[in-house]
């Protein structure tokens, strides 16, 4: 396996390895690029990922200290992974692109009270060629001639119940997850453990895919359990290293040639707010006071239904299931933007624990009896930015690895509350269609999952941290290379166009590297 | 998705089995941490009314397994620990169980059972009473032993997974219309 000096100046350090960073560092390694991957979290062996949620949850979770303000849960505000692979340990597989609209939301939707509202510098059509590599990459179903998932249970109870609420746009979704063995992976099993690992490696990520194939080039270096700290800047304003501490706590500085921050927004913004300097006071790359600013999530809205016979909706893939007859734009419902319908199950534990917390005694005993015949379903649908939706650093407390706590606030834009009002109706209104005989629809249970938009890219540098590259104005050695560049954020689970954005930005990067710019 | 977190403001460390109460605003998940290996070590001398209350309490909130049964002594026991280390844990746990007990009639334990659940009703939503529902859900329902009863089969991958064991074998919805 390659190894880089920690005084080597030709690397490109990659921080993050989740689905921007696991996917960049492939990119630029495959393409003769030099790179070192710092990730926070352990390299868990295959045999460390079991079908047992209690024990993923504790081995993938970022457990370090966070605090919430606003709405956002006050102890666990955001909900992310720290492990080599990221997120893409975690998440569901869902692919869905972006909607043409939702990158010109500001037009489409005009000017609304309390939100930044922008378009993006990008149209869907600059992205799709991207979106199509993404796809073939990440072996999509329903993309590329790859066959969709058959329908599980629950997927058919939605299907059913949305087809009599009079909805059409109805399938198991594109999904990264393998409906017959391709890239070296199998085909999945319907295990329905998604969301703790993929034992049998049929889900997409980053641990297995990208990162595995960066490592048979002689151009990739991965340092897991190293904890970014710094970036540290030249007289002439280019970023030079970065400073991390490594397992034993150790403090190291590698040298580099370009430094892209791949950490998802709560802990991109943490490095770029600590990074301050004399031409930064206010953080790297943040002239404009944008960085940590136009936070958003998606609202992650569960609704179950108990339902005239056995669903068992434990059985099976968590998110081959999707209603898309709500996701376009129509104000005549009383906001703005769209929302989805997706399958989701989830175990007895978290029916009891969270979903149902309002609930206890006999009453929560007799639901929780009928378990078997639950279905379940998750909606979510597209965030207004708002500036004062942000992330922070805390001013005196620090965790143990004396960084600065992150404040993640956020409160809830009125359009996200009347299109949250809607969406637990309509979800209702599906399950209810096939005669259940009881439908909860709990709002704002979750912490979020999909967290965005606090490095967005823009034009006009006053109001936006990076170009349309994901390049941040300020410093042309620093990239940002995940969600948080996201201008708006549509309906759409995000890993998909954030490996879209990436692998348009490792185009640039060779470009730029290759015309000696960069 | 899974969740570590609730609206009510409780965190946990899953498998390490430590709750912490965010109405104390003490414990941050990395506070947990050190606690957790701590919690490792032998469990606190307690009072035996006090664990008798605790279970009781807690067979109350959530009764899907025996009275007496061993989960819900591990709730009044790892309730009793934690508070055993965390002083703003012990003041809730004190206040919660003399909330139950502030009543004309005597200790709550000797009421009568429709009489215990009136004054749990009356407690409900408080930062005891949502402490407890937590760390009772996560410990019962755990119990591999319930989930057969519940009708949740979890891992399945001994056997090659769900796509060979009902994962599609609904027979109660009615026909999709035709074309569809």
């Amino acid at each position: 396996m390659k190894t880089f000096q920690h005084s080597d100046d030709s690397v490109v350090v990659v921080i993050g390895s989740g689905a921007g960073g696991g996917t960049l560092a492939n990119e630029l390694s495959q393409r003769g690029i030099n790179v070192v991957c710092l990730e926070a979290g352990k390299r868990l062996a295959p045999e460390e990922v079991v079908n047992d949620e209690a024990v993923m949850a504790e081995r993938l979770t970022w457990g370090d200290t966070r605090i919430g303000s606003g709405i956002a849960l006050k102890q666990f505000p955001v909900w992310t992974c720290k492990t080599v692979g990221g997120t893409t340990m975690h998440w569901t597989a869902s692919c869905p692109r972006m909607q043409e609209h939702e990158f010109r939301a500001r037009s489409t939707y005009g000017e609304i009270a309390d939100t930044s509202l922008v378009d993006w510098p990008i149209s869907l059509q600059d992205l799709e060629p991207y979106y199509d590599r993404a796809e073939d990459k990440m072996g999509v179903t329903g993309t590329h001639g790859i066959a969709r998932l058959p329908g599980n249970n629950n997927y058919k109870v939605l299907e059913s119940g949305a087809r009599a609420v009079g909805y059409s746009t109805i399938d198991t979704n594109n999904v990264a997850t393998n409906s017959a063995p391709r890239d070296g992976r199998p085909a999945c099993q319907q295990l329905g453990f998604c969301t703790s690992g993929c034992v049998v490696h049929a889900k997409w990520s980053t641990l297995y895919t990208e990162i595995s194939k960066a490592e048979t080039t002689d151009h990739f270096e991965l340092r897991p359990e190293s904890m970014a700290e710094q970036i540290t800047l030249d007289k002439e304003g280019r970023v030079t290293s970065v400073t991390y501490r490594d397992k034993q706590g150790q403090a190291i500085t590698q040298q580099a040639r370009m430094v892209c921050v791949a950490g998802n927004a709560v802990e991109t913004t943490r490095i770029l707010l600590n990074s301050s300097s004399e031409r930064f006071p206010a953080g790297l790359a943040n002239s404009s006071g944008q960085v940590g600013r136009n936070y958003m999530r998606h609202f992650a809205l569960p609704v179950i239904g108990i339902m005239p016979g056995p669903v068992n909706m434990h059985r099976g893939t968590h998110q081959a299931g999707i209603v898309k007859d709500e996701r376009h734009h129509d104000p005549q419902r009383g906001f703005n933007g769209g929302f989805l319908f997706l399958t989701v199950p989830f175990t007895p534990e978290i029916v009891a624990k969270v979903v149902l917390q309002d609930l206890w005694g006999e009453r929560l005993a007799g639901v929780m009896q009928q378990y078997s015949h639950m279905a379940a379903m998750l909606l979510h649908g597209e965030d207004m930015p708002q500036e004062s939706n942000r992330i922070t650093l805390h001013p005196t407390q620090l965790d143990q690895n004396g960084l600065p706590v992150p404040i993640i606030h956020y409160e809830s834009h009125p359009n996200t509350e009347a299109m949250k009002a809607f969406a637990a109706q309509r979800g209702r209104a599906i399950y209810a269609a096939l005669g259940a005989k009881e439908v909860f629809a709990v709002p704002d249970v979750f912490p979020a999952t999909h967290n965005m938009g606090v490095a967005r890219m823009g034009n006009d540098p006053a109001r936006s941290v990076c170009n349309s590259w994901g390049q941040t104005h300020d410093v042309e050695n620093l990239f940002v290379s995940d969600g948080s560049l996201f201008p708006t954020v549509g309906c759409e689970n995000p890993t998909l166009t954030i490996v879209a954005l990436v692998l348009r930005q490792a185009d640039y990067i060779e470009q730029q590297i290759d015309k000696g710019l960069l | 998705m899974h969740i570590l977190m609730t609206r009510r403001g409780f965190s946990q460390w899953f498998g390490r089995g430590v709750v912490a109460c965010g109405a104390t605003s003490v414990l941050g998940l990395s506070g947990l941490y050190s606690l957790a290996c701590s919690a490792d070590s032998a469990a606190p001398e307690t009072d035996a009314a006090q664990t008798e209350t605790l279970l009781h309490y807690a067979f109350l909130l959530i009764p899907l397994l025996e009275p007496a049964h061993a989960r819900y002594r591990e709730v009044a026991a790892r309730v009793s620990l934690l508070a055993s280390q965390v002083p703003p844990m012990a003041s809730l746990m004190e206040g919660g169980i003399a909330a139950l007990n502030a009543t004309v009639k005597g200790p709550w334990l000797e009421l009568p059972e429709q009489e215990q659940v009136g004054i749990i009703q009356d407690l409900a939503g408080t930062p005891f009473f949502n402490f407890l529902h937590w760390v009772t859900a996560e410990i019962v329902m755990r119990d591999p032993t319930l989930w057969g009863k519940l009708g949740y089969q979890g891992s399945a991958i001994e056997h090659g997974g769900y796509l060979y064991h009902g994962f599609d074998d609904i027979d109660w919805l009615p026909p999709a219309p035709p074309g569809t």
